[in-house]
This record gives C-alpha cells, sequence and structure tokens, in this order.
C-alpha cells in the first residue's frame, strides 16, 4: 500500500502575537525573526493518520510538500516521525499559489509517486485557513473525498472514517483510493524520539521543479487577492479593579448583576 | 428555469426550516441582488419541501428551486453536487452562496472546481466593488489574525459565509415569487461515499450553540481538574462549560466543548472567559456574544482587546469569590437565573 | 525590544580581527596553558568559531552572501555555548556588540527553519510540556515532594517565590540541592513559596537557541505569574535563568513588579544580617567557578539603535549615547563571600575568573547536542582548578555542576563539586 500525505510549511500560527506582521504593499505576512516556520497543525494530524494506518497494515508512506523557501528542518520531522520518503517541491516559478492550483500540481507529483491508495492532508492550512486543497486534489485525481475525520481505519480495499458533524459524528465508507482531510480530534503526531532523528538522516528526500512534474506553469489563481490587513481593535475593555483579588471578584459580579437588569 | 438569476444561495435547513445562516444569506443576498439589477435565488435539496419554499419567498428569494427526492434528505457530496452543478450551469447566476458549515466546507471547494471558477471560504463580508461590479469578498486568514479581501473575474463568483456575520433577512409574508422544482435524477454510479452510521453527541447540559450563558477555560486553567470550578460556575448561571483549543488538545476536556475557528461558533448574552489568551482563533468562536468579561493573568492578552469588561488577575483567586457573591445575589433574589 | 540581524551590521562590519575574543584580557593572562578563553575555537581551530569569526559569518547572512546553509554550518553556529567571553574582552578594547550578533544569527537562522533535530525535541518538549527536559509537565512539582513549603499555584501568598527552574525540577541528583535551599530559605525566616507544577521554564534555553518567539510567551507567562502572586522578589537557582530574567526580560517591555536575585544574593544578604548563621566548620581548598550567566552575562543589557557619526575619520559618536556593558557588573563577590564566611575554607581563585572566565561548556543547547565538546570544555576547567590545588570546584548553577559532574565521571578524577548552597548546608 502506497500513502501520500501532503503538507504545508506555514508560519508558526503560535507565534507571540506581537510577532505577527504584514507586508501591504506584497501583500504577504512577514517571516518573524525567532520564530521557525512550522508544518501546519492539521496536516501533522494527517501525517499521524497515515502512521496509524501503516502501524496496522504495513505501507510506504511519502510525505508531499509543496512551496517556497521550504525548511530543511521543518520538513524533515515526519522521516523522523515514521514517513519513509519526503518529496518537495519548489520552483521560482510557482510565485502566489492558491488553493487550487496547489492542487493541480500536488496530483501530477503524487501521479509521478505512482499513485496512492490513500491521500492524507490536513483540513485546513494554519495561514489560509482556507480547507480547498484536500477536496481539489481528490478532483484533480478523480478519487473520493471524505472530509474532518477524526478516525481512519483500512480495510478489504475500502476506507473507513469517521467523520466530524455539527452536532455529532458520522461513519463513512468508500472504495480505495481516496482523499480524506483529517481534524484535530484523530490525535497528536506522535513523538520523534532521537532515533528517529537517526534514521531520518537515511531517508531519501527528492526535490523537483514544475518542470520534473511535466508542467509549464501552474494555472493563474484564480481569485484576485486586493488586500491583506490587520484589522484594527474598535472595543475598549473596562478593567475591574479593587483592593485585592476578593475585593474586585465582588466588584464585578455586582456589575454583571445591575447590568443584566437594566 | 427563471431568467436574469444573478444570486444564487444553496439554503441548508435545521429542524424542517431555514438556517439562521440561510437567512442571513438572503438578508445580504437580496441587497447585492438589487445592486447587480438581477433576481435572487435559493435552491434547497432535501424531501418534501413545500412548505419550505413559502418560507424562502416571504424571507426574500425571488426564485426558489427545490430538488426534492428521499435521497437528498442526508447530505452526501456525490449526491448533491450532480443537482447543484446542473442547476448552475443552467442558471449562470453571478454570485453563488453557501453557509460556511459542516455541508458547505465538504461541498464548495469540489463545486468550484467542477465549475472552474474560485472560491472564497469563510467570508464575513461581502461588497460590490464600484467600478468593475464584482464582489468584493473578505475574509479572516492567519487565524483570525488579518484579514483579506480578494475578487474573482469568473463566474459565478463563489463563496461560503460565515454564520453570524450579516444581518438575517426580516419575515414578509406578503412577498412574492416563483417555485420551481428541479429534475432530480441521479447517476447513482458516481456515489461513491456511503454513510453506514451516524451518532449524535450524547449531553446532558445545554448545547454550546443553544447556551444562554458559557464559562469558557482557556490554556492557563493548568489541568482538567481545574475545570471543576468553571463547571460549579456555570451550574450556578444556568449555563455550560467550553472551551478553547488547547484544553481539548491536552485532553482536559472533550473537543466537542472547543469553542473557535474549526470549533462551534456560539453568541450567549453572557460569555466569561476564564484563563483565555483570546487568540484570534478562539475570538472567531465567540466574538457575537453579547457580553464578553475576561479573567487573565496577562494585561496585555488579546481577550482584554475584545472583551467588554474584566479583570487581571489569577482566576484561582478571584473566581472562588465571585462565585460566592453571585450565589448571594441570585439567592437574594430568590433563585432565579440572571441572564 | 529585541533587535535584529541586521540592526547589527555596523558592529560586525567593525571587527577588525584583532582576535581578542579568543584570549581573556592581556593583562589577566597568567599561563600559557590557561591562555584561552574561547572554547570554540580552541577546540575547533577555525577562525569562524570565535567571536570575531561569528561577527563575519553573521554580517555574511545579513548581507545575502550565505545563501546556501549546509549541515556544517549550522554545526559551525552551534558549537558554541554563547558564554560571553569573547563580547567581554572584545570590549577591553572597543565597543562592539559580540554575543547579540551571536543570538540573533541564530534567531535569524531559527526564522528562515534552519536548526538542529535536537533544538526541535527541546522546543517540543517546552510547548508541549513546559520544560526543555523532556519530561512531563505533571512531574514538575516532584522534587518538593514532602516539603512543608506554600504553594502559590494553589492560591497561597508569600513574599518570595522561589524558583528552581527545569534542571533542579526533574534532575534526581540536583533536585536535592532545591530542596536543601527551601529549607535554607525557611530556617532563616523567609516568607517563601514555590509554584510547583505550575513552575514553567524562564525561557533561557529557547532564547539562546534562537527561538525568541518561543522565549517571549515563556517570559511573558512567567512576568505575568510572578505579578499576579503579588511577590516582592524572584529568587531562583538557576543561573542560567537568573542571567535572562536580569538581561532580557526587561526589554519585553513589560511591568515586573518584583526584584530578581540569584540565591547566592539572597543568602549572601540573609548571612550578612546575621539570619544564617555558618558555625560548624568545613574544612577544604576550594575554588569558585563564576557561572557565565551569573557573571557577565546578568548584566542589564540595553540595545542600541540611533544614529553613528564619524569624527576625525576614526571616532564614531553615537547619537544617543550607547551604554556598553562590559560584564563587570555581574554577581562575583556574593558567592565569594558566601564561601569565604565558611569557618575552616580555604577560597583560592582559579586563572581565568569574574568577567573572563572560562564556560563550564554546557550552555546555549550545547550539552544536549555536542555532549562530547561540552565534556571536553569542562575538562579544561577541571584542570585548571587542580593547577591551583583545589580539592572541590564550587560553583551556583545546576547546568556547571551537571556537565562538571559528567566530566568527573567519565575521567575517573576525583575533584569534587559543590553547590554554594551545599557549602552553606555543611557549615550550619
Amino acid at each position: 500500500m502506497q500513502i501520500v500525505v501532503c503538507i504545508k510549511q506555514v508560519l508558526d500560527p503560535e507565534m507571540p502575537y506581537s510577532a505577527f506582521k504584514v507586508d501591504p504593499d506584497g501583500k504577504r505576512a512577514i517571516p518573524p525573526q525567532g520564530t521557525p516556520p512550522v508544518i501546519s497543525p492539521y496536516d501533522e494530524n494527517a501525517l499521524e493518520a497515515a502512521l496509524r494506518v501503516k502501524d496496522a497494515h504495513g505501507a510506504k508512506v511519502i510525505a508531499l510538500s509543496l512551496g517556497s523557501r521550504l525548511a530543511p528542518s521543518v520538513l524533515k520531522k515526519p522521516l523522523a516521525a515514521g514517513v519513509d520518503e519526503l518529496v518537495l517541491i519548489e520552483d521560482p516559478a510557482t510565485g502566489d499559489l492558491d488553493s487550487f492550483a496547489s492542487a493541480s500540481i500536488l496530483a501530477a507529483a503524487i501521479r509521478k509517486i505512482g499513485g496512492a491508495d490513500v491521500v492524507f492532508t490536513g483540513r485546513q492550512a494554519a495561514d489560509w485557513d482556507a480547507g480547498i486543497a484536500g477536496c481539489a486534489i481528490a478532483e484533480e485525481l478523480k478519487m473520493p473525498c471524505i472530509t474532518v475525520a477524526r478516525k481512519v481505519s483500512v480495510q478489504n480495499g475500502m476506507a473507513r472514517v469517521e467523520r466530524l458533524l455539527s452536532d455529532g459524528f458520522e461513519v463513512v465508507e468508500a472504495p480505495l483510493p481516496c482523499v480524506i482531510t483529517v481534524d484535530s480530534d484523530l490525535g497528536e503526531l506522535r513523538q520523534v524520539t532521537m532515533q528517529g532523528l537517526i534514521s531520518a538522516k537515511k531517508k531519501p528526500v527528492n526535490a523537483w521543479r514544475l518542470s520534473d512534474l511535466k508542467l509549464e506553469s501552474p494555472p493563474p489563481p484564480r481569485c484576485e487577492l486586493l488586500e491583506l490587513y490587520i484589522p484594527k481593535r474598535k472595543r475598549v475593555c473596562q478593567i475591574i479593579s479593587g483592593e485585592n483579588a476578593e475585593d474586585t471578584a465582588v466588584k464585578l459580579a455586582n456589575r454583571l448583576f445591575e447590568e443584566s437588569m437594566s | 428555469m427563471s431568467e436574469n438569476i444573478k444570486v444564487l444561495i444553496l439554503g441548508e435547513l435545521v429542524k424542517g426550516s431555514l438556517s439562521t445562516n440561510t437567512r442571513e444569506m438572503l438578508g445580504r443576498g437580496q441587497e447585492l441582488a438589487e445592486d447587480v439589477n438581477g433576481r435572487l435565488a435559493l435552491l434547497i435539496l432535501g424531501d418534501k419541501l413545500e412548505l419550505v419554499a413559502e418560507e424562502a419567498i416571504a424571507y426574500g428569494a425571488d426564485d426558489v428551486y427545490l430538488a426534492e427526492n428521499p435521497l437528498l434528505k442526508t447530505y452526501q457530496a456525490d449526491t448533491y453536487l450532480q443537482i447543484i452543478e446542473r442547476a448552475v450551469k443552467d442558471m449562470e447566476p453571478e454570485i453563488l452562496l453557501m453557509g460556511q458549515t459542516s455541508i458547505g466546507r465538504d461541498l464548495a471547494p469540489r463545486l468550484a472546481f467542477r465549475l472552474r471558477t474560485g472560491l472564497c471560504m469563510d467570508c464575513v463580508q461581502l461588497d460590490i466593488e464600484p467600478v468593475s461590479g464584482l464582489v468584493r469578498m473578505t475574509r479572516p486568514v492567519y487565524g483570525c489574525k488579518a484579514l483579506a479581501a480578494m475578487i474573482c473575474k469568473t463566474k459565478p463568483q463563489m463563496a461560503t459565509i460565515r454564520p453570524g456575520t450579516m444581518k438575517p433577512a426580516e419575515l414578509d409574508k406578503s412577498r412574492k415569487g416563483h417555485v420551481h422544482a428541479l429534475a432530480t435524477d441521479i447517476d447513482m454510479s458516481q456515489i461513491r461515499v456511503k454513510v453506514t452510521a451516524k451518532l449524535e453527541e450524547q449531553t446532558d447540559s445545554v448545547s454550546l450553540e443553544d447556551a444562554k450563558v458559557i464559562v469558557c477555560g482557556g490554556r492557563g486553567m493548568g489541568s482538567s481538574d481545574s475545570f471543576s470550578i468553571l463547571e460549579e460556575l456555570a451550574q450556578l448561571l444556568g449555563g455550560t462549560v467550553g472551551a478553547s483549543r488547547p484544553p481539548c488538545d491536552a485532553g482536559w476536556i472533550p473537543s466537542t466543548r472547543q469553542i473557535g475557528l474549526t470549533g462551534k461558533i456560539v453568541s450567549p448574552n453572557l460569555y466569561i472567559a476564564v484563563a483565555v489568551s483570546g487568540s484570534s482563533q478562539h475570538m472567531a468562536g465567540c466574538a457575537e456574544s453579547h457580553t464578553i468579561v475576561a479573567i487573565n493573568k496577562d494585561p496585555e492578552a488579546n481577550i482584554f482587546a475584545v472583551a467588554h469588561c474584566g479583570i487581571v488577575g489569577d482566576y484561582r483567586e478571584i473566581l472562588p469569590p465571585f462565585i460566592r457573591r453571585t450565589r448571594e445575589i441570585l439567592e437574594g433574589k430568590g433563585g432565579s437565573r440572571c441572564c | 525590544m529585541l533587535l535584529e540581524l541586521r540592526d547589527y551590521m555596523s558592529d560586525m562590519k567593525r571587527c577588525a580581527r584583532c582576535s581578542l575574543c579568543k584570549w581573556p584580557p592581556l593583562a589577566q593572562v597568567k599561563s600559557w596553558r590557561f591562555s584561552n578563553m574561547c572554547p570554540s575555537i580552541t577546540k575547533y581551530n577555525f577562525h569562524t568559531y570565535s567571536g570575531g569569526g561569528r561577527m563575519a559569518l553573521g554580517l555574511a547572512l545579513a548581507e545575502g552572501r550565505l545563501e546556501d546553509i549546509t549541515d556544517e554550518l549550522l554545526n559551525i553556529v552551534y558549537r558554541c555555548t554563547a558564554c560571553g567571553a569573547c563580547d567581554s574582552s572584545c570590549k577591553y578594547n572597543s565597543e562592539l556588540e559580540v554575543l547579540w550578533p551571536i543570538y540573533s544569527t541564530r534567531a535569524y537562522l531559527a526564522g528562515m527553519g534552519y536548526f538542529l533535530p535536537e533544538h526541535s525535541m527541546i522546543i517540543d518538549s517546552l510547548r508541549k510540556e513546559d520544560n526543555i527536559m523532556m519530561k512531563p509537565k505533571t512531574d514538575r512539582g516532584k522534587w518538593a515532594e514532602g516539603l512543608k513549603v506554600k504553594d502559590l499555584s494553589r492560591g497561597e501568598k508569600a513574599e518570595v517565590v522561589y524558583h528552581a527552574g527545569c534542571l533542579y525540577c526533574y534532575d534526581p541528583e540536583l533536585s536535592i540541592i532545591a530542596r536543601e535551599t527551601v529549607t535554607l530559605l525557611q530556617k532563616a525566616g523567609v516568607d517563601v513559596g514555590i509554584r510547583g507544577s505550575q513552575e514553567s521554564c524562564c525561557g533561557s534555553i529557547a532564547f539562546q537557541l534562537g527561538f525568541q518567539g518561543e522565549f517571549i510567551k515563556f517570559a511573558e507567562s512567567n512576568i505575568d505569574d510572578w505579578n499576579a502572586a503579588g511577590v516582592s522578589s524572584v529568587v531562583t537557582s538557576c543561573a542560567c535563568g537568573f542571567g535572562i530574567m536580569k538581561s532580557v526580560y526587561p526589554l519585553l517591555g513589560k511591568e515586573m513588579k518584583f526584584e530578581v536575585l540569584h540565591i547566592t544574593e539572597y543568602l549572601d544578604r540573609l548571612i550578612k544580617e546575621g539570619k544564617i548563621k555558618l558555625d560548624r566548620s568545613f574544612t577544604s581548598r576550594v575554588t569558585y567557578h563564576d557561572p557565565c550567566n551569573l557573571g557577565r552575562k546578568s548584566e542589564i543589557y540595553i540595545p542600541w539603535k540611533g544614529m553613528e557619526k564619524k569624527v576625525l575619520g576614526q571616532f564614531i559618536l553615537r547619537e544617543p549615547e550607547k551604554v556598553i556593558h562590559r560584564g563587570w557588573n555581574g554577581v562575583y563577590e556574593p558567592p565569594r563571600d558566601i564561601i569565604k564566611s565558611v569557618p575552616g575554607i580555604d577560597l583560592v581563585e582559579m586563572e581565568r575568573i569574574k568577567e573572563y572566565s572560562w564556560c563550564c561548556g554546557a550552555g546555549a543547547g550545547v550539552k544536549q547536542c555536542f555532549d562530547d565538546f561540552a565534556l571536553w570544555t569542562a575538562s579544561e576547567r577541571i584542570a585548571e582548578a587542580k593547577s591551583v590545588g583545589a580539592e572541590a570546584i564550587v560553583t551556583a548553577c545546576p547546568w556547571c555542576e551537571r556537565n562538571f559532574k559528567d566530566a568527573i565521571a567519565a575521567s575517573g578524577d576525583d575533584i569534587l563539586v559543590y553547590d554554594v548552597v551545599e557549602l552553606v548546608k555543611q557549615a550550619m
């Protein structure tokens, strides 16, 4: 069985608040000093989903990442966690890709790898939060797509997935090959051990450009980005002060009660 | 099929009638349809939908398209896509909206792919650009730390709309409109995913979406034991307990209690955020609450930029006297709920 | 405000390659054997490993001349304990910043996503379990089990909070010292409390490895915790923590409503006030090793950003004036005073002391990533201690202690290692 996990390198969503800055002319967020980029958190859940299937049935797991300024120290983490191979696609010709363009490039890469029985990816990336790429890759590869999975098992050529609904969960089944997008409810990526790091050094890493995928240039973005900005906060919070914690707490309770009466 | 459908909305039902989100889209949709000199249409898939059609017209739809088939009663991407793709190709609307809901998130990307058009997910604002006449779609990005405004030059311009961000349409029973039935022949060979079971969440307490009072705990709570004081407070106020993402990820509280961008979106009368930093992802889930109270040791925590009032301090010192005083007040008034 | 690598460009350009950074200030060199000061270049013998070399490296990065970040480059950058010896030596002659370009180079590389695999394990541990030892957060309070001490995380109040530090909390051999410290403080009548399992890392290693974003989160959280607890002093045993709290925490712009003290400063105060009486004799010939973070690196750092004007083609005038910190105002006398007040003790000084002391070799991630380098550096220091006839090395930092003990165990040496607190306890 061959499993592909599509992972995206993003600016750390947990960077300190003061570090997040936007370049209005370039319409992009500025990578802060001292905070490395990370693998998008839901993509880490996707890696965990893939590794659990590998544990249960044995499979070759390939991590695939498309982007610019890809950082090897960041993207080798899946290898240390148990993934067998890493494929990086980086090409100066890509410029700004939207979800659909990324999906077409990733799909071409998956075909070049030799296809996949299951393609895992996170439900949405922590930078653009769009949640489009997973379904778009499925459409490109003409595979069924199951979104927001919290539990995945594979048996007899079928994937059995428990997925989130707004008021509970449902269990669905689909024939392989299929695309599954993963939610954090599935569980965190397993801890990386020293042995994992050592064995990661011997695992293959392939770097491809668009020409390796027989793609001339990626399709242009379907939407045009007009502006990227940090909104100004309008509300002013009333901080309640008092002589000590008890006094402050009592004041708050009184005030809330007064407000609710009016 | 009516002419000049400019704005098409995919509606959703909750317990047999239009969801609030659908009514919000109808509210904004009416205005957009006027701006682009066209008709507003609502598309509903399901079974036995005549009453819904009347409701839809009263809430502003000029045309209502019903696709009725027992197979469509439960959402399934493979069936819904077939019907909607056909309908859109026939109607050729300029603007296509659906809710940023469990269905919308699953459906919109695939539909946009097949229609070869652009898509803006989780929009919080729609405006018409004066020169081009295109829709300027604004959506939060980077975990809601920033806003992005985009336009789509292909038709239809697609967007999913975040619940709670637009004013719902007002009910006007005198409105007139047309109801159309859509053919619902479904190619069964295209159905690849089968639903085999459905498990509804078992809870004793009020659901987060319906609660009038929510007490929410964040990373600063420190451990799962510490949530018991939040339970106490919630019970006292007749509300329920929620959490931001870190306590759920740490296993201190089930993830069904998560409030935020990828959790539940809530709008209670009173939202008490305890030891919650107020990250944008979390605020996306609770910003529409009527009154937000924050208790946090960090005076510069982002929550204080969004809360109405708060206390800077350690919740372990503040909550016990707060609970005592609240209990005094409530008991003094004969035990009636204050919110 | 933490400056970026680009802000140090003028300093990095002005390095004249005089090589003073590799040696103690020449007037303080007492022998050929112990005439080195930078462990990095002494072991690896290639200019890039010295302070001046690291300035050149930082400059190349900032100017975009180093595009290909290889593994070897990362090894060069991280085979350095950021001990600040180069910085102090350089400032005997000039006014260049050397240590902060070293920090900023690491932050620059981290921001681009370059770091060693061990770093990602340390930072993951920090993010998930609030400590850099890769142990569970829930075990952090175990060192204090059985101790009757106030727990501030349960809402109890105290004047002084004792911050033990990750190493003292989790290393079983060293936790005893933390227990002894608390008991000592209580005996002296200090109203002391701890935060138990809710204590979290000071963020020092995250900062020194270049993960400044992570550091900011931990530093701000600690400041908030201590402000909210209403303590008037924070006393810490961890020299690494102390150094970073004094020199970098104030740069975050958050009001710190408490005083930060190292345990040696505090004990010195208590002894001089007569609250601790050292009446038992302890005869030993000991030497004191100045931990980098307690000494030269604990000076308050004031980042400079402004206008420079060259006068007569040679002198640089700065507007506003730059405050130079040379490492002379670190904590040097209090530990020595404590040792000297132990009856029977014979304190001898090594050759490289105070702001020109030789690093123990454990700092800034070197212990975790390049243990052989750490042990070699420690063995050099142990040789120096033996050369002045000391039977024991006394120090005041858990990392120094850990590294020295490991080096002694590896070499089978018979020299002993004491923490200042252990000495005080022996003398009571």
